[in-house]
Formats: structure tokens, C-alpha cells, sequence
């Protein structure tokens, strides 16, 4: 990370909500909306790893869809590198693309099935006209070379490799405009233990090398752990804790986050029997019909009358230590142990 | 501790599953051996493709075409399995022993409510009247820990939560008090604070039934979380099988110690991860010798042209690996004598 730029965010999210239209037929009056995300802000610094991590229908996978405009944000900014890519044409957005791109969770549908690899990698630089003839073919082979694919694969099919190899074509893919910003949505998920290490080995290996800025979307807290700088933890569409790795993992304050913790299983026996677990009770709610007041406290062993009447803010309680609860917890049970 | 046992209820004897495709012959599962004692929790674990939930499959009598069970015994209270008919299976499965799979969804008929879909399963093992399976019903609904049971009994499927349908099918696999569940997977699909709350239920159910539980997973810390003993597999055989405590503390194959060090883990400070080199090999490539040793740290010249016979270490505890060959062997001191290889 450079100095000089550590203090200026290379992307800003401010007050951003993404809402789905769920009223249906004609005479319906009644508007009904899924607000996935509910106004959430952040900011992601250069040369860092954010971590987003939560549940299914928290809203952390749209969050990353909107960043790419791949979904229209319906309120809010993001401004990436000083500009406010909610505002740009759609020409000048895919000018930006050059400098953010995504990595998808499942590298079966993400690669067209009907392209060779060689063109799948080539076809940014192509469409972008970034390359072409000579030039672009060593700088697919080099791209190919760096995620650990052997250039003598160049004209085969995705179906030809395995899952793992698979994601490495992808990433192959985000390398190739040389971006600043790489989004990346669950990319490990659907990947075997021992692929997965790999995958993610790769990933922080490449963050050194091309000085690569990462959102890192996840559902799998102990990836999100191995990999981030600071972690996000969101909760029915909104940012509930924001705080760097070791404060999140050491000494959480939101309570979903403690019980997050704890209900992770450890691969050791040895605490199996000396944990105390904190089991959250009680299922997700819709994201359609999120609770009021706090969205927490349907599940929330800490809460009372307040909580079921006033959201709570967003609150910096620490030094760069972000929670969204009335009570938060000073003394929060982390999982690390040393 | 578990009473030593004179019989397993499961003693599964050098089991052969293979699947006949037009590309050739898979053999998923390639003489795998492993035991069950009553009372006892125990998990397969491996990566995807290692022969885990076919060699459930099999013992369920699900294996379907194009695979076959070649070779091998299933003994079940000394019953083999191999020879039953589907007639005598289908008495068996649900009564005797049951199972839950990975996704709740698509194992719950859509088009029946869910207290339909328990009741059948009493009624047709345990031969009552309707209103006594209804009861019964309830009661099991009310045992998995779901509220309001007399209103759920009447709800569809597509009614409950991804948790909840998970809590359904574990009340229709225990209905009728099984002696031996198979849970293949029962929390990949679920999320962790749900997972955490059906791991919960599985374990003080295990107490009050006294059901022995066949755990399938990929999760060294859903394995670490529930079991007594671990059976590791990698392409279609077991490489290692023992104590859960032992195995954690001190894994003695290679791919066992490999997978344990690549997983990450939440509550280490611990920064870099180990990756095992390589992929699974495909049936179609797999290495002569020992099956492992292409992405193994630890391999030597014999490992390339002899296969390991699953051998035992200690008392209960085997390993497939050439390295204990003369006795056990510690294997972060045998990488320490060795000079690293990357």
C-alpha cells in the first residue's frame, strides 16, 4: 500500500439502496418493494482487501452487482476514483469497466462454453481494443502464465477443466485490462477444500503483484478472515459492523456478528467441548418484510423495547470500528485464540 | 465412551461400486471397508468425486444405473444388504435405517404437506391408524424443535424456511426410530447460524434416540463438531481412518495432514495457507501405485509403483501410506528431516 494514497479512497459508497419492484398486476395499487440493500455506505482503500460477508438474502451479492452497474443503484452514489459512476453514460461506463472488474462464483456458467480459452481471455482486451495480433497473443499467454494455466491449453474448451482451473480462466479474464478494482463474488464457494486454498493463495499472490484492490463477497467466514484487510458484515440489506479483520474477529460488538462467530464450526475437537456456542435463534427474516426497528432484534438475545421501535445507526464506537446497534457489545466473545 | 461392542451394527467389507459409462468403467468406490457400533457417530469426509455419498448411496441400496455394486458385503446386524431384495430393502430403508441429503427442497414432495409426508413414512412402517400417525406426527415436529407443530403439519413445503424443511426431513428420517441415519451433507445448503442450530438438534436427538449417525461432509469443522471417529477418503478408498481427537491432533496420511492445512480457519492468527499441488486424478488418469502420490509431499519411489495397503498403525486407527510401513511416523517431524521440495 502506498502512503501517499492511503488516506484517499479508491471507491466510495455513500447512502447506496437497491430496491426490487415486487408489485405485480395491473390494478394493484400498492407498491411493494425487496429493498436488498437498504442504504448502506463504505469506503475500500487502495491496495486493501474489504471483506463483505452475510447471510443468504443480506444483500452483500447485489451490493457488488450495483458497483459494476451490472444492476442501476435506486438511490445513492458510488464514486470511484472522484467520479460518480451512478451518473456516467453508458459509454463512459464501459470506459470505467477498464479499471473494475468481477470474478464470478460459479466458473461453470461464467465462461462461454462455446469459446476457447484463448478467447475468453483475449475477448476484454479485444472488445476494448487494448490489443491486438502479436501483442495480444503474448499478453493472453503471459495472463495465462501467471494464474497457473499452461499456455499448450490455449484452444481448448472450459468444459475441458476442472472447477479450479476453471476459476484461474476467470481471473485470467479480470487480469487482462490490468483493473484496479476487482469484485470479487463468492469465487471460492463452489470450490473443494484443497482448490479453494490454492484459488485463494493465487488471489492474494496477484493483489501483491498488480498492487490489485479487492471486494472479496463471501458467506464462508473463515475465507473472508484469511483474506481481508477489513471485513463488512451485512445483515437484511443493511452494514450492521465494519471494522478491520482482528477487531471483527477478536472482539465483535454487534450481536449478529458474535453469533455469526460462534455458530462457525472449528476444525478442532479439542474446543468442541470447552466452546461456549451462542446459537442464534430463529430463522432469516424475508428481506421482503424486514422487522422494524432494528432488523436484528427478532433474533437479538440483548433486545428490548427500543430496539423493536428505533433503527439504530451506523456508529464508529472505536477507531475504525463501525456498529449498527443500541447496546454494542464492549465485551463481545471473538473467536481467535492464540 | 462408547461400550465396546462383540457386534458393529454396520460392518461395511471391501464394498465395490462401480459405474459402467460409455466412457468406461468408474469404480467411485474401490474397496472400501469401514464399521459402525451402535451408538457411535462417525464421518466420511474427502473432496468431491472421493466416493463419500456413493458409498451411502450403496448402503442405502440407492445406487442407480448405470452404477452397480460389484463387489463386497454391507453387513447391517450381520444381514448383507448386497443380497436383499428391493422388496426386503424397502421395509428396511426409513425403518431401520434413514437418511437426510443435502437439499431439503428437492427431497420434500412439493405437492403434500409436510405432516402428510411424516405420517406416511409411520403409517406404512408401523402399520397404525391415521389418527394415531397424526399424533405421532406432531409429536415428532414438536421434537425437532419446530414451534406450533399442529399448524406446521398442514404447510407445504414451499411454506418453511430452507432451516426448517432441513428440521422436516430429519423428523421424517427419525420417525420410526432408526438404528443407523445417514446424513449426507444435512448443512451445505443452510446458513451457518442455521447450520449451527441443526448440528444442535442432531446431537441432543443422538442422545435421546441413541441413533448411530453416518455423517457425510467436506467440513473438517462440521467432523471436528460432531463426531468420534473419521474416515478419510480420496479417489474411491479410505486413506485414513480413526479417533476424531488423534486424527486432528497428529493426521498421519499425507492428504489427510494436506486437506487439514489448507482449510482456512477462523480461529487461528495464522496468515498463510497451504495448498495440495495438483487436482483429484479422474478415474480415466488415476495413477498407478498409491493414488495420492503425484500431489504428495512425502512421496518416494515405491509410492509411484506400489499401492499402500490400508494398514494399522495403532489400536483402531489405519492409515494407506507407505511412510508407516515400519511403525508410525510423526509427519511435521518427517517434513522437517526432509528437505522441502516446492
Amino acid at each position: 500500500m502506498k502512503n501517499s494514497i492511503e488516506n484517499q479512497p479508491l471507491l466510495e459508497i455513500k447512502g447506496l439502496k437497491k430496491y426490487f419492484d415486487l408489485s405485480s398486476g395491473l390494478f394493484n395499487k400498492e407498491k411493494k418493494f425487496l429493498k436488498a440493500v437498504d442504504g448502506i455506505s463504505l469506503e475500500v482503500y487502495p491496495g486493501e482487501t474489504l471483506g463483505i460477508v452475510g447471510e443468504s438474502g443480506c444483500g452483500k451479492s447485489t451490493t457488488g452487482n450495483v458497483i459494476l452497474r451490472l444492476l442501476e443503484a435506486t438511490e445513492g452514489q458510488i464514486i470511484f476514483d472522484g467520479k460518480d459512476l451512478s451518473k456516467l453514460s453508458k459509454k463512459e461506463m464501459r470506459e470505467k469497466r477498464k479499471d473494475i472488474q468481477m470474478i464470478f462464483q460459479d466458473p461453470f456458467s461464467s465462461l462461454n462454453p462455446r469459446m476457447k480459452v484463448f478467447d475468453i481471455i483475449a475477448e476484454p482486451l479485444r472488445s476494448h481494443k487494448v490489443a491486438a495480433g502479436k501483442e495480444l497473443k503474448n499478453r493472453v499467454y503471459e495472463l495465462m502464465e501467471v494464474v497457473g494455466i499452461s499456455k499448450s491449453f490455449a484452444n481448448r474448451y472450459p468444459h475441458e477443466f476442472s472447477g479450479g482451473q476453471r476459476q484461474r480462466i476467470g481471473i485470467a479474464r479480470a487480469l487482462a485490462l490490468k483493473p484496479k478494482l476487482i469484485v470479487c463474488d463468492e469465487p471460492v464457494s463452489a470450490l473443494d477444500v484443497s482448490i479453494q486454498s490454492q484459488i485463494l493463495n493465487l488471489l492474494s499472490k496477484l493483489q501483491k503483484e498488480f498492487q490489485l484492490t479487492y471486494i472479496f463477497i463471501a458467506h464462508g467466514l473463515p475465507a473472508i478472515k484469511h483474506i481481508s484487510d477489513r471485513v463488512a458484515v451485512m445483515y437484511l440489506g443493511k452494514i450492521v459492523e465494519l471494522a478491520t479483520k482482528d477487531q471483527l474477529f477478536d472482539s465483535p460488538m454487534h450481536p449478529y456478528t458474535e453469533g455469526l462467530l460462534s455458530s462457525v464450526p472449528v476444525p478442532d475437537p479439542q474446543i468442541r467441548d470447552s466452546k461456549e456456542r451462542i446459537i442464534l435463534e430463529g430463522d432469516l427474516p424475508s428481506p421482503a418484510n424486514p422487522p422494524l426497528g432494528c432488523r436484528f432484534h427478532t433474533r437479538c438475545a440483548y433486545a428490548d423495547d427500543k430496539c423493536k421501535t428505533e433503527e439504530p445507526q451506523l456508529v464508529e464506537e472505536r477507531d475504525g470500528h463501525f456498529v449498527m446497534c443500541h447496546y454494542p457489545l464492549l465485551q463481545g466473545k471473538g473467536v481467535l485464540v492464540n | 465412551m462408547i461400550q465396546e461392542q462383540e457386534k458393529p451394527l454396520l460392518d461395511v467389507r471391501n464394498l465395490k461400486t462401480y459405474f459402467h459409462t460409455e466412457n468406461g468403467v468408474v469404480p467411485s468406490v474401490d474397496g472400501v471397508s469401514f464399521h459402525i457400533n451402535k451408538g457411535e457417530v462417525i464421518a466420511i469426509v474427502g473432496e468431491s468425486g472421493c466416493g463419500k455419498s456413493v458409498t451411502s448411496y450403496s448402503v442405502m441400496g440407492l445406487v442407480g444405473q448405470p452404477g452397480k455394486i460389484e463387489g463386497g458385503e454391507i453387513l447391517f446386524e450381520e444381514k448383507d444388504l448386497t443380497k436383499l431384495s428391493n422388496g426386503q430393502m424397502r421395509t428396511l430403508r426409513g425403518n431401520e435405517i434413514s437418511m437426510i441429503f443435502q437439499e431439503p427442497l428437492t427431497s420434500l414432495n412439493p405437492l403434500f404437506t409436510v405432516g402428510f409426508q411424516i405420517s406416511e413414512v409411520i403409517m406404512l412402517h408401523e402399520k397404525v391408524s391415521k389418527k394415531i400417525a397424526k399424533q405421532k406426527t406432531v409429536e415428532m415436529i414438536n421434537k425437532v424443535g419446530i414451534p406450533n407443530a399442529s399448524k406446521i403439519y398442514y404447510s407445504f413445503p414451499h411454506q418453511l424456511s430452507g432451516g426448517m424443511r432441513q428440521r422436516i426431513m430429519i423428523a421424517i428420517a427419525l420417525a420410526c426410530n432408526p438404528k443407523l441415519l445417514i446424513a449426507d451433507e444435512p448443512t451445505t445448503a443452510l446458513d451457518v447460524t442455521i447450520q449451527a442450530q441443526i448440528l444442535q438438534l442432531m446431537k441432543d436427538l443422538r442422545q435421546e434416540l441413541d441413533t448411530s449417525i453416518l455423517l457425510i461432509t467436506h467440513d473438517l469443522g462440521v467432523v471436528a463438531e460432531m463426531v468420534d471417529r473419521v474416515i478419510v477418503m480420496y479417489a474411491g478408498q479410505v486413506v485414513e481412518e480413526g479417533n476424531v481427537f488423534k486424527l486432528f491432533e497428529n493426521p498421519k496420511h499425507p492428504y489427510t495432514k494436506g486437506l487439514m492445512d489448507s482449510t482456512p480457519k477462523i480461529h487461528e492468527r495464522k496468515e498463510e495457507l497451504y495448498s495440495i499441488k495438483g487436482t483429484v486424478p479422474t478415474p480415466m488418469n488415476m495413477p498407478t501405485g498409491c493414488r495420492f502420490y503425484p500431489r504428495c509431499e512425502f512421496a518416494m519411489e515405491k509410492c509411484k509403483e506400489k499401492a499402500p495397503e490400508l494398514l494399522e498403525v495403532k489400536q483402531g486407527y489405519h492409515v494407506r501410506c507407505w511412510l508407516h510401513e515400519e511403525g508410525e511416523v510423526n509427519l511435521d517431524e518427517e517434513f522437517n528431516r526432509k528437505p522441502a521440495t516446492t
